[in-house]
């Protein structure tokens, strides 16, 4: 395809021999020099040099001009090199700038407290600071979302992990209940000190250890299992969405549910008198 | 014109006789009474930079190109501005004669064509050489990435690329570059301390300009805390050009042509190509096919032995 198309263009050719060729290569343009069309005057250039510069050896502090060396061909297309490469050009433009400025010892380091007219106004100085702090919120909120993502998922595996764990242990419990009674049975329910050769896993003491699990004291008479005043401190809008929780309901009307709205009195509902003295300029249910 | 004779002869009596002891009269002038000491101070030639630039535009200039010159007019405080001329006047004389009326030594003149190709010349009046330029990746300082900033009329570091020492068409563009764009020293409107620098330098023929804000940890104006040097960064300002020389003319808008760019292709050159180049589309795409045809004709294929495989 390629091939054609440079055939193309020879044939409409323009015939102008002096000026440029020019080779189509997909979209670029590459296009050859006239070796001897380019005038240069190679003396003239120099004698209007000559006439307009200034003195010779004039002061420094005049001219401000440095000049520095660029080690290393810059490629044009490559931004970020060619941006370096003008950066590390003033840089070092201005170290050097900077140490004769100290030899001077005049003043050339604006201090904080000068205040005057700036080449950018203060209102858009005030558009950059907002794109610089959106750009910054928004990176930062990425940082956050992907994190608690990943910590979603390292908590779930947790949860599951603590889950089987739970499981497994019940199932040993009730493996273990199970063979102390068929080995009481076998046994032939004999006398005290033949059980206590029979090493009863339960009863090692270990399943007593208390679970991580924060659990606030239990009064006896609680019905709720502790969990009515739960929240009562931390803050009243809270309270009411905690206190419809999975953990709450089990505590309150044991495992299964409300059954039937009956018996929903604990100790505190009881003794509350939540709804009363609001309905005091609510009007009689009879006239008397 | 026989009493100036006289006058410049006692004169010259005059001075011989200075070192004789006694403490001259002051010479009485028009203005009043002149002491010698002053005639010897000017004598000695104190460099005043008095530069002052000209920037102007052409009328239909683009938004783009006329912000990047109000950039321009901003980080030069010796430049005056100037409304838009008419494209007729473009043609030299009546730009000279504008320059020379605002009592300007030097001209930046933007010139932008078809509302799209932008040409900077620069210009050094009366006599001096002249460039054009043609401007390219123009960014402006109100773009939000370019977050630097500095004072109003503070005069710049110039810093170029040691390759502008190379050829004698750099030189001389060198030269030029650092009287226009450097402020002279007491100008009326330049401010104090040094904070921003520009750079210069030529990639790829091109000549690449950048603005960069000098920031430094100081506490005093006059020197730097030590080890300040390397905490010294460099926020970029703006404006940002980049500049193809096309032409360097001897005279200032014109005359002889001293240096012609080899490379340089002009805008409209470069579109008619890209044009030219999708013209022939479907007629390239119409003689693919028939050559196609041609090479399937000539060259014709075996015969599949699965081909009636599948055959009910």
């Amino acid at each position: 395809m390629n091939n054609v198309a440079v055939e193309d263009l020879d044939e409409d050719h323009l015939g102008s021999g002096s000026e440029p060729e020019s080779e189509s290569e997909d979209e670029d343009v590459k296009l050859m020099e006239p070796s001897t069309n380019s005038i240069y005057n190679r003396d003239g250039l120099p004698d209007k040099l000559g006439d307009i510069s200034w003195i010779e050896n004039e002061e420094w502090i005049h001219k401000l001009s440095l000049d520095v060396d660029r080690e290393q061909e810059v490629d044009v297309n490559d931004d970020l090199a060619r941006e370096l490469s003008f950066y590390t050009q003033a840089l070092e433009g201005t170290r050097q700038a900077l140490m004769k400025f100290q030899s001077t010892w005049l003043p050339f380091l604006r201090p904080s407290h000068y205040y005057a007219e700036m080449v950018k106004s203060d209102a858009h100085m005030q558009k950059v600071k907002g794109r610089l702090l959106s750009e910054k919120r928004k990176i930062e909120e990425a940082e956050e979302r992907r994190k608690a993502r990943e910590a979603k998922k390292i908590a779930k595996e947790v949860q599951a992990q603590k889950l089987k764990e739970r499981a497994k242990q019940k199932k040993e419990e009730i493996e273990s209940v199970k063979k102390w009674r068929k080995q009481r049975q076998q046994s032939g329910f004999g006398g005290g000190d033949k059980d206590g050769e029979i090493g009863l896993s339960f009863e090692d003491g270990k399943s007593f250890e208390k679970s991580n699990k924060k659990r606030q004291g239990v009064a006896p008479g609680d019905r709720s299992g502790g969990k009515a005043n739960q929240n009562w401190g931390k803050g009243k809008k809270g309270a009411g969405k905690k206190r419809k929780s999975r953990d709450f309901k089990n505590s309150k009307f044991g495992f299964g549910g409300r059954k039937g709205l009956k018996k929903q009195n604990t100790a505190d509902s009881t003794n509350s008198l939540r709804g009363f003295n609001n309905n005091n300029f609510s009007g009689s249910k009879r006239g008397k | 014109m026989g009493k100036k004779r006289k006058h410049s002869e006692a004169d010259v009596a005059a001075t011989v006789k200075k070192d004789e002891g006694a403490p001259d009269r002051p010479k009485r002038t028009l203005l009043g009474w002149k002491d010698k000491v002053e005639d010897k101070e000017s004598d000695s030639a104190v460099f005043r930079n008095k530069e002052k630039v000209l920037v102007t535009c052409s009328r239909r200039i683009n938004y783009r190109y006329r912000h990047l010159m109000m950039n321009v007019v901003s980080i030069l405080p010796h430049c005056k501005k100037d409304n838009k001329v008419e494209s007729k006047e473009s043609k030299g004389a009546t730009l000279n004669e504008l320059v020379e009326l605002k009592g300007c030594s030097s001209c930046l003149f933007f010139e932008c064509r078809k509302q799209k190709d932008l040409y900077l010349w620069m210009v050094k009046c009366p006599n001096g050489p002249s460039v054009k330029f043609l401007v390219n990746a123009v960014h402006t300082m109100e773009e939000l990435k370019l977050t630097g900033n500095h004072l109003k009329g503070s005069r710049p570091v110039l810093t170029f690329s040691t390759n502008f020492d190379k050829d004698p068409h750099w030189k001389l563009l060198k030269e030029m570059i650092m009287q226009i764009f450097g402020t002279p020293k007491d100008h009326r409107k330049s401010k104090p301390y040094h904070d921003h620098v520009f750079v210069f330098s030529i990639v790829d023929d091109h000549i690449w300009f950048r603005n960069y804000q000098i920031s430094v940890p100081h506490t005093e104006a006059d020197k730097m805390d030590r080890g300040a040097l390397d905490k010294m960064t460099l926020v970029e300002v703006g404006p940002r050009f980049c500049l193809n020389p096309i032409k360097i003319f001897g005279g200032s808008f014109g005359g002889p042509t001293l240096y012609e760019n080899p490379l340089y292709v002009s805008p409209n050159q470069i579109r008619a190509l890209e044009k030219k180049q999708k013209a022939g589309k479907y007629a390239k795409k119409v003689k693919a096919k028939k050559r196609r045809k041609m090479h399937e004709m000539s060259n014709p294929l075996e015969p599949d032995e699965f081909a009636d495989m599948w055959k009910e």
